[in-house]
């Protein structure tokens, strides 16, 4: 491979400085030049010394003539530390690889200079520069090598490819000088793989076969005709699979020799020195990689030397010769290409590849024909792309370099390639979902914005800006300052515990100062790794939500309230002061029949009596188009999202009064009219200044139930306040209406009774006959009585201690004429006596009532009578055998104005029964019958003899009736 | 009937028919009887030096009503000692009656025996 050293060195990392066989400089690439400070023109002509440390100078020119004479193998390759003189007088340590070609007879002395201390510098350099083919190749296997297991069949395959040879083997030397073909590679002919393997399963004892003479002798070998190759062990396979030529070279270092590396070519390949000392190099690189695995104490270095290469790799390099014929690629070009270096060779450059310009696709000249018209090195840095033939286009970044011989004519180009579109596509990629992501985030309605780890605000969709405005920092500052302490602890827990946030938050508009509820979410943001890396955020208007949820939960309340008392005035009170600032910052009720409010609420009870005042001041108009009075006459809700200044105006009486309402700062208002039962008996209205809130329809439907219900809370405590009255009313008019009765009554039964006194023989029934009347009258004057007590819940109870068995004896005994009237028996069961606390004018009451509806209902048959007494509870029993109570009518006798006759043949108020139960029961005992239709009835009351709760007895007026 | 004289009955009441009837009644039963149809009415007559056993008084009346009656007749010490009975048809007469320091109440109507044996009590 005519490859000129110069333009290889030229596009070298390392610093290169060439001398020929008296010691002066013919050449210097780039690199040496920012080494060294020295200039092309300073240097070449001057002898190497030029270059070095006074104190050096002797000792080098010494063993500079000796390495010309002697040629002396272990210098090659082998790197040594040496200072070097900067041009600005400095030392610098170097590391000196030495190397010699012989080109035509005529020698060249090549020095690769590498800084020590300015390693990170030339790391950056070399990264962004090539090597040669072969060289390359084995410096990139070598590169990310771990260990020669692993890089010794990578370095066969490299070389097999990189020299276009079939076989590869590698011997492995055992400390006894024998061999081991450790490693084989083949390529092409699928046969050549017996011979790697036959290869491999070979033991070479000390100097046998070609491999144990090359490890013997630390000489490359390289033979043309392997058909006549002596002393080749594997010679007959060989010739069997095709196999023409090999080339063999040690793997040496100073110290030690390790292997032999042997390639296999199907050509007859004509011998080529360059090749093999170009070999014999590689096999002191591999010598070297080995050796520095071996050595602890340079394995530091060596890393660091590896991780340098190790960034190259991807880098595919092609070379040209002058007329842009491919002559080498390496197996990465080959990758991206997709054509094999044993296809490509010979073709010209743009059979297999061409070169576009990113954007607009336009082909463009390649490097190569660049560098064979320039004959400069070029750089294509970015926006190019590579078209292979045979493979997908990619993006790329490239470069080229001229390779020209010793006369300066361009015989070649070297171009370097790497492939960027995986990095470019991820690049895009991620630009394309960063952008996708943008756009569906302007697309939301939420507000989107993501956080950095630490939490500082990132991206921000539009929405976001367009609510927040310009904030920046903290978004901490995007929530009410009301909710902002809360949210800021959930926030910080958030990021202790890196657990998603969700919170309910108001937000402020920056446009208009409007605050809205919003559902915050925040869920960290986590790379591959699982580390967090940011925050993503989201916050959803819930303002439609939270009023609804806020104006139920309002409306409950507020509901609760109304019911809660009857006091029409306290209760719109209550409302109004619930009202701010829960719905509004104002609130005022006016009512139809008021001209003033009559209620106005606010948060400051400071503000109150300044409203209060301007509403006297400055009355509102009853007959506006607008307004509380406005509502009240039609009946309809009035909405004002926005209040405008114009609005302010035109309500204004004067210069003064704009100026009062303007101070409130009034925003936006609703007046909803309190309709109860058809009419509107007042207007509610809310105002919103401070809290900037906007009212809307939705809010007007809310603001409407609330007045709705407040409406009738206010009529149901008219109504309430009506049936009172009512009530006072007819328990006047039954007090008057008793006494009025019973007045007559006095007189009359105290005549009667006188007259009862002095009897004669002809007025004497007719007296009963009044008298019984009388008495009649009285007790349904008395009955009437105690119905207007009992449904006014003033009945009053008079106890004292009270015989029952002795008040039965009395009652029965009264109604003893009666019941002979109407020809029936009483008949009493009692025990002697059953003393209880009770009110005695009450139990006669109870005993008479039972008695007389037997009497009345009993047909005139017998009427039992019993009282016993069982477990301190008094049982008075009273039966009949008359028509008996229907089924249907037991239920409902003891209700007021119940019978279970028709009142056509019974008379009577059909209060009995009920009275007398209102009786029992107030008494502690209860009432209950048993009966049968046509078979009697059976009455059966129970009294407590002995209860706990009783009223002491009064001293004064014990019942005296 | 035995003449109880010079035992007296105060009747305080605005209805003519019952003074009649009670005058009538209780004179025939021995007693000497004072009508009144106001609390002023008896007040002038306790003034003049009247001073029954005892008296029946009414409450709803024109003029002045038993409960104002019997707050002057409380506030008398040369009046406290005679016992004042509240007969009465007002249906709250019981706690007029206690609220105004009443000795006794009647309600109306009132049973013959019941006035009697009430009467014969107080002046007994």
């Amino acid at each position: 491979m005519p490859l000129d050293f110069r333009a290889v060195l030229e596009v070298l990392a390392d610093a290169a400085i060439v001398s020929d066989a008296s010691g002066r400089i013919t050449f210097l690439n780039a690199a040496a030049h920012t080494l060294l400070g020295w200039s092309k023109d300073q240097l070449i002509g001057r002898p190497l010394t030029t270059i070095m440390p006074e104190r050096m100078r002797a000792a080098h020119e010494q063993g500079f003539a000796r390495f010309i004479a002697t040629r002396e193998p272990r210098i090659l390759g082998k790197p040594i530390r040496v200072p070097a003189l900067h041009h600005d007088g400095r030392e610098i340590d170097i590391e000196l690889t030495l190397s010699i070609v012989d080109q035509d007879g005529q020698l060249t002395i090549i020095g690769v200079l590498r800084d020590l201390r300015e390693r990170i510098e030339l790391e950056q350099k070399l990264f962004s520069q090539r090597l040669i083919a072969a060289q390359y190749a084995v410096a990139t296997v070598l590169a990310d090598a771990v260990g020669t297991a692993e890089a010794i069949p990578r370095v066969l395959r490299a070389l097999t490819e990189a020299l276009d040879w079939e076989v590869g083997v590698y011997w492995n030397a055992n400390p006894d000088g024998s061999l081991d073909a450790k490693f084989g590679h083949w390529r092409g002919d699928p046969r050549n793989e017996a011979f790697a393997r036959t290869s491999q399963r070979i033991h070479l004892q000390r100097g046998e076969g070609w491999p144990g003479r090359v490890h013997e002798s630390g000489q490359a070998m390289f033979g043309t005709e392997l058909d006549r190759a002596e002393g080749y062990v594997r010679r007959e396979l060989a010739v069997a699979l095709g196999l023409k030529s090999v080339l063999l070279f040690p793997v040496i270092c100073s110290s030690h020799r390790h292997g032999v590396l042997e390639f296999l070519s199907a050509h007859a390949e004509e011998r080529d020195e360059q090749l093999v000392r170009l070999m014999t190099g590689v096999g002191f690189t591999i010598g070297q990689f080995m050796e520095r695995l071996e050595i602890e104490t340079s394995l530091r270095e060596s890393r660091e030397w590896l991780q340098t290469l190790l960034k190259s790799i991807g880098d595919a390099v092609i070379a040209t010769d002058q007329h842009g014929a491919i002559r080498f690629m390496n197996p990465i070009a080959e990758q991206i290409t997709g054509w094999t270096a044993a296809e490509a060779i010979a073709r010209p450059l743009d059979q297999v590849l061409r070169i576009i310009d990113e954007e607009t696709h336009a082909t463009m000249e390649s490097p190569v024909e660049t560098v064979i018209r320039e004959r400069r090195i070029v750089h294509l840095a970015n926006h190019t792309m590579l078209v292979p033939t045979r493979a997908p286009q990619r993006v790329i970044e490239d470069s080229g370099a001229p390779i020209l011989d010793r006369s300066g004519k361009l015989i070649g180009v070297v171009m370097c390639f790497r492939d960027v579109s995986e990095k470019k596509r991820i690049e895009r990629r991620e630009r394309e979902a960063e952008r996708r992501a943008a756009m569906i985030a302007d697309l939301v309605p939420e507000l989107v914005w993501t956080l950095s780890a630490e939490g500082g605000l990132e991206f921000r969709n539009q929405r976001w800006q367009d609510y927040a405005g310009k904030i920046e920092g903290d978004w901490l500052k995007l929530v009410h300052p009301a909710d902002r302490a809360r949210v800021s602890a959930a926030w910080k827990r958030t990021r202790e515990i890196s657990i998603p946030l969700t919170e309910e938050a108001r937000l402020c508009r920056a446009t208009d100062g409007e605050i809205l509820w919003h559902l915050l979410r925040i869920v960290p943001i986590k790379d591959a790794e699982d580390r967090r890396v940011g925050w993503a955020a989201s916050a959803t208007e819930i303002e439609r939500q939270k009023r609804e949820e806020e104006g139920s939960r309002f409306l409950d309340e507020a509901t609760a309230l109304l019911s809660a008392s009857l006091d029409y005035e306290k209760t719109l009170r209550a409302l109004a002061t619930l009202s701010v600032p829960r719905i509004a910052d104002w609130c005022s009720i006016t009512l139809a029949d008021q001209k003033r409010p009559l209620i106005i609420a606010h948060v400051d009870p400071e503000k109150v009596r300044w409203a209060q005042e301007l509403s006297e001041k400055y009355p509102p108009e009853q007959t506006a188009k607008t307004g509380a009075h406005h509502v009240i006459r039609t009946g309809k809700s009035e909405l004002y999202s926005e209040i405008p200044d114009s609005l302010l105006s035109a309500a204004a009486k004067n210069a003064e009064h704009l100026e009062l309402m303007r101070k409130v700062g009034l925003r936006s208002g609703m007046i909803v009219p309190m309709n109860a039962g058809g009419r509107t008996i007042g207007a509610i209205t809310f105002i919103s200044a401070e809290s900037r809130r906007t009212y809307r329809l939705t809010d007007v439907a809310l603001a409407e139930q609330l007045a709705e219900r407040a409406a009738h809370a206010v009529d149901n405590a008219r109504l309430y306040a009506e049936a009172q009255h009512a009530v006072r009313v007819r328990d006047e008019f039954l007090a008057i209406a008793s006494h009025e009765l019973r007045t007559p009554l006095t007189p009359l039964q105290l005549q009667v009774q006188a007259l009862q006194k002095s009897p004669n023989e002809r007025s004497s029934a007719r007296l009963e006959t009044i008298s019984r009347q009388v008495a009649r009258l009285e007790e349904l004057v008395n009955n009437l009585v105690d119905i207007s007590h009992i449904t006014a819940h003033s009945l009053r109870l008079e106890y004292s201690t009270v015989d029952l068995a002795e008040v039965l004896r009395e009652v029965v005994a009264k109604f003893q004429m009666q019941a002979a009237r109407s020809s029936s028996t009483i008949k009493v069961t009692s025990i002697a006596s059953a003393t209880g606390w009770f009110d005695r004018a009450r139990v006669q009451q109870i005993i008479a009532n039972l008695l007389s509806n037997a009497i009345k209902f009993g047909s005139g048959g017998a009427i039992d009578v019993t009282l016993t007494v069982e477990q301190d509870i008094a049982r008075l029993s009273v039966r009949d055998d008359g028509i008996g109570i229907a089924d249907e009518a037991r239920a409902r006798i003891f209700e007021r104005f119940e019978r279970a006759v028709s009142s056509q043949h019974y008379g009577g108020f059909g209060l009995g029964l009920w009275l007398t139960r209102e009786l029992v029961e107030a008494q502690g005992g209860a009432i209950h019958v048993e009966s049968e239709l046509g078979k009697g009835s059976s009455f059966t009351v129970a009294l407590p003899l002995k209860r706990a709760e009783l009223p002491a007895p009064s001293s004064l007026l014990e019942v005296k009736r | 009937m035995t003449s109880r004289s010079p035992a007296t009955v105060m009747i305080v009441d605005d209805d003519y028919d019952i003074r009649e009837t009670l005058e009538d009644i209780l004179g025939s039963e021995g007693y000497r009887v004072l009508g009144a149809a106001n609390g002023v009415d008896a007040l002038a007559l306790l003034k003049k030096g009247e001073r029954p056993n005892v008296i029946l008084l009414d409450l709803m009346m024109p003029v002045m009503d038993g409960e104002t009656f019997c707050s002057v007749w409380r506030g008398d010490p040369s009046l406290a000692d005679i016992p004042v009975v509240i007969l009465s048809a007002d249906p709250r007469a019981r706690e007029k009656a206690r609220s105004c320091g009443a000795t006794d109440l009647l309600p109306k109507p009132v049973q013959l025996t019941a006035l009697l044996a009430m009467i014969e009590h107080y002046v007994g």
